[in-house]
């Protein structure tokens, strides 16, 4: 839609317009309302305003142009027809670029907002590890754990105890007073026994704990560190791309690949290029093919009766 | 619209590419060599099978087999009781003229619907999920014809969405990303391509096919051990095992001795080392005379890097000894080095893989 909004004034022409595309748009284009475009069925638009199409057809004839300089040929010997076909293909290559990388910035948005909010529950997250860690929560837990203990302590209590009381009431009927004597001092030993092997381990559980838990938070900084990384690539790329004009890339190439997203291959450009050929290969092939079936319906295969090739 | 029409329509719309691209795509390289042919794809799979697809010869067969069609080893072994076919043996469909490659006119159909067969069983064999989209880049020599990429195509048909041919040297040469003054020798079966990469798209001058390749190897072995051992009994494919076995060119002290039936029918050792040499060196000469040719006609500053940058793949890569007598032969233009691809078997297939993948998603659908 190169119209510009209603009422709105054109911006100021620039000195190095090479052609007045944005008069030509005007005088070629028709206006039409939204609300027209709505009733057809029309649901999504897609917008470029004339100073990038403008700035897009300037930059095609130029390359166009420089070209043609380059290989010392002059452009005034190049025929018109193949000028304008190569201007219109530069132009909608340019196009295709403008496009994908408009799609890119839009995306790079999106994840940028996805990191943000994924890195807001990190902090969140982190908080309340470090708070625990400070001691602000570290009472709550010990109490937790203190209590746990006493309890399982307690139950183990009860049950030497219980065992030792019937013991006694054995004895008592069988054996003399000495013997008794002897058991509850036995009972009194194992069950001090008891309470000191279970401190232990409390203390022992408590460290464990700890050292996991700082081991996690450690964890913790170490990814936000990392996301922090990602996200200020990304602040770095999306400045760029917006900024960015469609020919220098190179800064953009150096961000992508601090983001990981580009790998390093010296022969990038020329296998770009080489999958253009074969490309160009291959649809030439079909034409051919398309070309050879069309002058002989018999089959164009070459054929011969000579011994067969079978196994 | 009628009831007919609409389920018509329902079950075109049901296989219509965009119906099936939401499921995905897969990109598959294919090497369809004249004997063996091999295929890797972007789900991980790399398999090969044998270029030979059997079809039972009466119904006793089909029951036993219980197959309509079989493919690789399993066509190899139950050939007698198979019509089997190598539809790209001697390179008949994908280099020579049919004729050329002693095909028949009146089998060539046959001929083209085993590539066709074969094609399906090699996709297949990387297990597409149902729905996806099937993008392949398949190899074909160096100089093959427009017929022949045809044929090639054809054979796709129906079983890739969209495919692309490519030359096979050069998509060696991608995979192994060796694109600069290097020179890729592919040894296959039915052809010895050769190609010079520079940097650019090779052109038809930096290319060269030659029909001296395994398939030549094997018959010109057949016929001295014939001349050798004329009582013995054996066929080209015991020819051939023994060659994938014992294969050498240079001077090794290894013996190549063989148990073959004698016209008795009795087992009997046979030294076959002399023979199986002498058949291989067949390679080296074309081979050597296509790196003259290549590497003579090339800009003079460059050519000492290319003679130090050969590539051998292929089978017949696996010859032993191979890389050190072309290196001596190339002693006379200063010396150079030649270096074989890690996977013979694969490294066509892989560069196509490559291709495949680097290929930017709206070149297929330029080839559809």
């Amino acid at each position: 839609m190169p119209e510009s909004p209603a009422g709105q004034p054109d911006p100021p022409e620039r000195e190095s317009r090479m052609i007045d595309v944005r008069g030509m748009i005007k005088q070629a284009s028709t206006r039409v309302r939204v609300d027209q475009l709505v009733k057809k069925g029309t649901k999504y638009l897609s917008l470029l305003s004339k100073e990038k199409i403008d700035e897009l057809i300037n930059q095609a004839v130029k390359n166009i142009v420089d070209k043609y300089r380059a290989v010392a040929a002059g452009v005034g010997d190049v025929p018109t027809e193949t000028l304008q076909g190569e201007a219109k293909q530069e132009f909608n290559e340019l196009l295709g670029q403008y496009q994908a990388t408009n799609k890119a910035k839009n995306e790079l948005e999106l994840t940028k907002q996805n990191l943000d909010k994924e890195l807001e529950d990190l902090r969140a997250d982190l908080a309340k590890q470090k708070e625990i860690a400070s001691g602000k929560a570290i009472e709550q837990a010990e109490h937790a754990l203190v209590v746990g203990f006493k309890e399982f302590e307690r139950e183990l209590d009860r049950i030497v105890v219980r065992v030792f009381e019937k013991r006694k009431m054995i004895l008592e009927q069988s054996e003399s007073p000495e013997t008794v004597a002897e058991l509850d001092q036995i009972r009194e030993k194992l069950r001090k026994m008891i309470s000191d092997l279970v401190g232990l381990e409390r203390h022992r559980f408590a460290l464990a704990g700890g050292d996991a838990r700082d081991m996690q938070i450690a964890m913790m900084e170490k990814r936000i560190e990392k996301l922090y990384e990602q996200i200020q690539a990304m602040e770095n790329a999306l400045r760029t791309i917006s900024n960015s004009k469609l020919y220098s890339n190179q800064q953009l190439q150096n961000l992508l690949r601090q983001l990981g997203l580009v790998t390093d291959d010296k022969y990038f450009e020329k296998k770009r290029e080489m999958l253009k050929v074969v490309l160009q290969q291959n649809l030439d092939l079909r034409k051919r093919i398309k070309e050879l079936d069309g002058g002989d319906s018999n089959g164009a295969a070459p054929q011969a009766v000579d011994k067969p090739a079978v196994v | 619209m009628a009831p007919e029409d609409l389920k018509l329509a329902e079950k075109n719309a049901a296989t219509s590419p965009q119906t099936k691209s939401k499921e995905g795509v897969l990109l598959v390289g294919m090497d369809l060599g004249c004997y063996k042919t091999s295929v890797a794809a972007t789900n991980g799979s790399r398999e090969h099978v044998h270029s030979i697809v059997g079809w039972p010869k009466d119904p006793i067969a089909r029951k036993m087999i219980g197959k309509d069609v079989v493919f690789g080893n399993e066509a190899y072994h139950h050939r007698l009781a198979l019509e089997t076919i190598r539809p790209f043996e001697k390179g008949a469909l994908k280099y020579t003229d049919s004729q050329d490659a002693g095909v028949p006119k009146e089998r060539l159909a046959r001929y083209k619907e085993a590539a066709r067969e074969l094609v399906r069983h090699a996709v297949h064999l990387c297990r597409p999920p149902k729905g996806t989209l099937v993008h392949g880049v398949i190899g074909a020599p160096a100089k093959a014809s427009i017929v022949n990429k045809q044929q090639l195509i054809e054979a796709c048909k129906g079983i890739f969405d969209s495919v692309m041919i490519v030359s096979e040297p050069f998509a060696v040469g991608y995979g192994m990303n060796m694109l600069e003054d290097c020179l890729v020798v592919d040894i296959g079966a039915g052809t010895t391509d050769l190609c010079r990469m520079h940097g650019t798209m090779p052109e038809e001058d930096d290319q060269i096919t030659v029909t001296i390749a395994g398939d030549y190897v094997d018959e010109y072995a057949t016929n001295l051990i014939k001349k050798a051992h004329p009582t013995s009994q054996f066929t080209v494919n015991m020819v051939r095992d023994a060659k994938e076995r014992f294969s050498f060119v240079h001077e090794v002290n290894d013996k190549g001795l063989v148990t073959w039936p004698d016209k008795d029918g009795h087992p009997t050792e046979y030294d076959i080392t002399g023979q199986l040499k002498e058949a291989c060196r067949q390679l080296v000469p074309p081979i050597v005379q296509g790196l003259r040719k290549l590497v003579s006609t090339y800009d003079a500053e460059f050519q000492k890097r290319m003679l130090n940058n050969i590539l051998l793949a292929g089978g017949g890569s696996q010859l032993r000894g191979l890389d050190r007598l072309i290196e001596e032969d190339l002693k006379q233009y200063g010396g150079g080095r030649v270096t074989r691809v890690p996977e013979p078997v694969y490294a066509g297939a892989n560069g196509a893989l490559k291709l495949a993948t680097d290929m930017p998603d709206d070149y297929w659908t330029e080839v559809k």
